[in-house]
């Protein structure tokens, strides 16, 4: 295995890999950057460009461009309050807040460290415990799928900012919003009102651009106070922040964890990740009343969660040939273009490419500080754009963000629709949080609840047994238990305080 | 309110789907009725006379601002998918975004010109020929004829 793995850095350190992992890497961080440009389609838009590399070059840098896109989808959510992919939304809930302190630098330096670490660390998981955590993969059955998706929901509550029950409901409004279009199972169509254009759902994405940029547009144009644009523009501390984020090293390495963990579910994904990582540093924290208003601990356990999935989602790819997430599925089509099997064939014919890619994704990592910290220290400067310029900008990124998705101008126009019920949130002050929470959440845990009972053949009773007797189920409903009793204890310490 | 009216809506729709395809969405729905009560009936207590702090009048004029703003904001994002349809993606953006400009702040007109085609050809060009993204189809297209170009 060493053997194979040296022949692996080997290979990750040739000129042509290293240039690959340079291009793929500034590539993504201009994809993620832009609203409605996920790591997918960065990913998708670029495989065919690898077809005349060599398997391990094309690899390098179809990795580099998923790492780097997965980590700058924060830097407008920092700046802007506009997440630039799912994966960013809860970095929102602090960065966004620490850059109207005047500490956009400092939240950029502390994403840029904390994204490196936490995708170093799920780099090194698959290097090292690869085919041992397949297995886990394996165990998990359409219950445990279901039960992840339970206590994703039973976040919302702790995600919640001021009135609880206001943030519930939203969060209830994003599960029915994700359940829009075609049953999983029964095929039937459900709230499309005859509408072709929801036949299909409303996907996250554009739900994400209607929801944040559309009342960040309005919101900027109430405010035009330029000495506070000078305020948030200000880049200072980035560079200083690596100690910081290595201080917070519990909250670094349990969020790091979760992201590994989260990743290798297949169909989970980064936002859940990064919002059970939220959520737990949040529960550990000292000072958890600072969540939400620019913590720190908030802001590092989203980004190296977000960024651990990366690793976590190659472990069923490589070790299986089974793709976790839509990224992962192209990777696999890249791989197979190059006549490269994913599974363990791959790790015994070819180590040189297996190992390199693995290693170039520990490149990848590394590479993306100084290019993340660069283009973000130019980015800053946007928010010193006269406000009809900045909002037109958006307001053009999110229509063609919206419409790039799927090639359809129906999208754009739900976009509208959901940034009228973003502009609405935010009249009423309710959370948008737990809304995008639910959005994520919603299908994956209605496909997966059908899919369960249809094993059990719609016995019930069948079902609730399957909870609490596979080993994997019980562990989820304790933390789905322990994760409401946390939140209505909050929520009783929270009132006499509020009273 | 609205979520009271929701829900109930949404409840109300689920009748019309059979019981496989409605059981999670309606108690998803009927979740959000209860809630939506809970909330309605907590709030009315903790108002002894029933009736709600109407807002000061300064910051009735901020919220009517706010209102205006969102409005123009809906017009403009409506009326650019509009002007796509009919003129193509490079025509509609540069008018959008000069419109837009304009109704934002009144400054630097010409400026606001130079940006909306700097910005307009900007987008085509990483969108639609780096990215190779498909534009939007239209019936007077300068897109189409650039293409042909």
């Amino acid at each position: 295995m060493f053997e194979a793995m040296s022949l692996g850095l080997a290979t990750a350190f040739q000129p042509a890999m290293l240039l690959a992992v340079l291009v793929g890497v500034t590539a993504g961080v201009f994809i993620g950057m832009l609203p409605g440009l996920t790591s997918t389609m960065g990913v998708a838009l670029l495989i065919p460009v690898t077809f005349s590399f060599p398997p391990a070059v094309g690899l390098s840098l179809l990795g580099g461009i998923y790492l780097a896109s997965t980590f700058s989808g924060s830097i407008s959510a920092i700046l802007l309050n506009i997440p630039g992919t799912p994966s960013a939304v809860a970095t929102c809930q602090d960065g966004f807040p620490m850059t109207q302190q005047g500490k956009a630098g400092r939240a950029i330096g502390l994403s840029v460290y904390a994204s490196s670490l936490g995708g170093i660390f799920s780099t090194l998981v698959l290097l090292f415990m690869a085919p041992a955590l397949s297995e886990l993969s394996l165990m998990l059955g359409a219950p445990e799928y279901f039960l992840l998706a339970l206590f994703g929901v039973t976040i919302i509550a702790s995600l919640s900012e001021g009135d609880m029950l206001k943030s519930m409901m939203g969060g209830v409004l994003g599960l029915i919003i994700s359940l829009v279009g075609m049953h999983p199972m029964t095929g039937e169509m459900r709230l499309t009102f005859g509408l072709p254009a929801l036949y299909d759902g409303i996907p996250l994405v554009i739900s994400l651009i209607g929801l944040y940029s559309i009342p960040e547009v309005i919101s900027m144009l109430n405010d035009d106070n330029k000495a506070e644009q000078e305020t948030r523009s200000s880049f200072t501390g980035a560079l200083s922040s690596l100690r910081d984020v290595v201080a917070q090293k519990v909250n670094l390495i349990r969020s790091s964890i979760i992201g590994t963990i989260v990743g290798i579910v297949p169909g989970a994904g980064s936002s859940i990740a990064s919002f059970i990582a939220y959520d737990s540093a949040k529960r550990a924290s000292h000072q958890p009343q600072m969540f939400g208003k620019g913590s720190e601990e908030g802001l590092i356990a989203a980004e190296s969660a977000n960024n651990a999935v990366t690793g976590g989602s190659l472990v069923p790819l490589l070790t299986l040939g089974v793709p976790g997430n839509p990224v992962t599925a192209i990777l696999m089509g890249g791989l197979i273009i190059h006549g490269l099997a994913p599974g363990p064939a791959l790790f015994a014919n070819t180590p040189d490419i297996a190992y390199g890619f693995i290693f170039s994704l520990v490149l990848s990592n590394l590479i993306f500080i100084p290019i993340g910290l660069l283009v973000a220290k130019y980015c800053v400067k946007v928010i010193l754009l006269p406000r009809e310029i900045l909002a037109t900008t958006i307001l053009a990124l999110a229509i063609i963000g919206a419409f790039s998705l799927r090639g359809q101008v129906g999208d754009v126009l739900m976009m509208l629709g959901i940034g009228i019920v973003g502009y609405l949130f935010t009249v009423f002050s309710v959370s948008r949080a737990p809304m995008v929470l639910g959005l994520v959440l919603g299908s994956m845990a209605e496909s997966n609840l059908s899919r369960a009972l249809m094993l059990v053949r719609g016995d019930t009773s069948e079902l609730i047994l399957q909870f609490i007797t596979r080993p994997f189920s019980i562990v989820l409903v304790l933390l789905c238990l322990l994760s409401v009793y946390l939140g209505f204890r909050k929520g009783k310490v929270a009132r006499p305080t509020a009273q | 309110m609205s979520f009271l009216i929701f829900g109930l809506a949404i409840t109300w729709e689920t009748f019309n789907y059979s019981e496989k395809s409605a059981v999670f969405l309606r108690g998803l729905s009927v979740a959000l009725v209860i809630m939506a009560l809970v909330y309605f009936v907590i709030n009315f207590l903790r108002q002894p006379d029933g009736v709600a702090e109407r807002p000061a009048a300064a910051s009735r004029t901020a919220l009517l601002a706010n209102h205006r703003n969102a409005l123009m904001i809906f017009g403009l994002v409506g009326g650019y998918v509009a002007l796509m349809q009919l003129m193509g993606f490079l025509l509609s953006t540069m008018l959008f975004g000069y419109i837009a400009q304009l109704a934002i702040a009144r400054r630097h007109r010409l400026l606001y010109v130079i940006y909306a085609v700097l910005m307009s050809a900007s987008i085509y060009l990483i969108f639609f020929k780096l990215l190779g993204i498909a534009a939007p189809e239209s019936l007077l297209s300068l897109d189409q004829t650039l293409k042909l170009l």
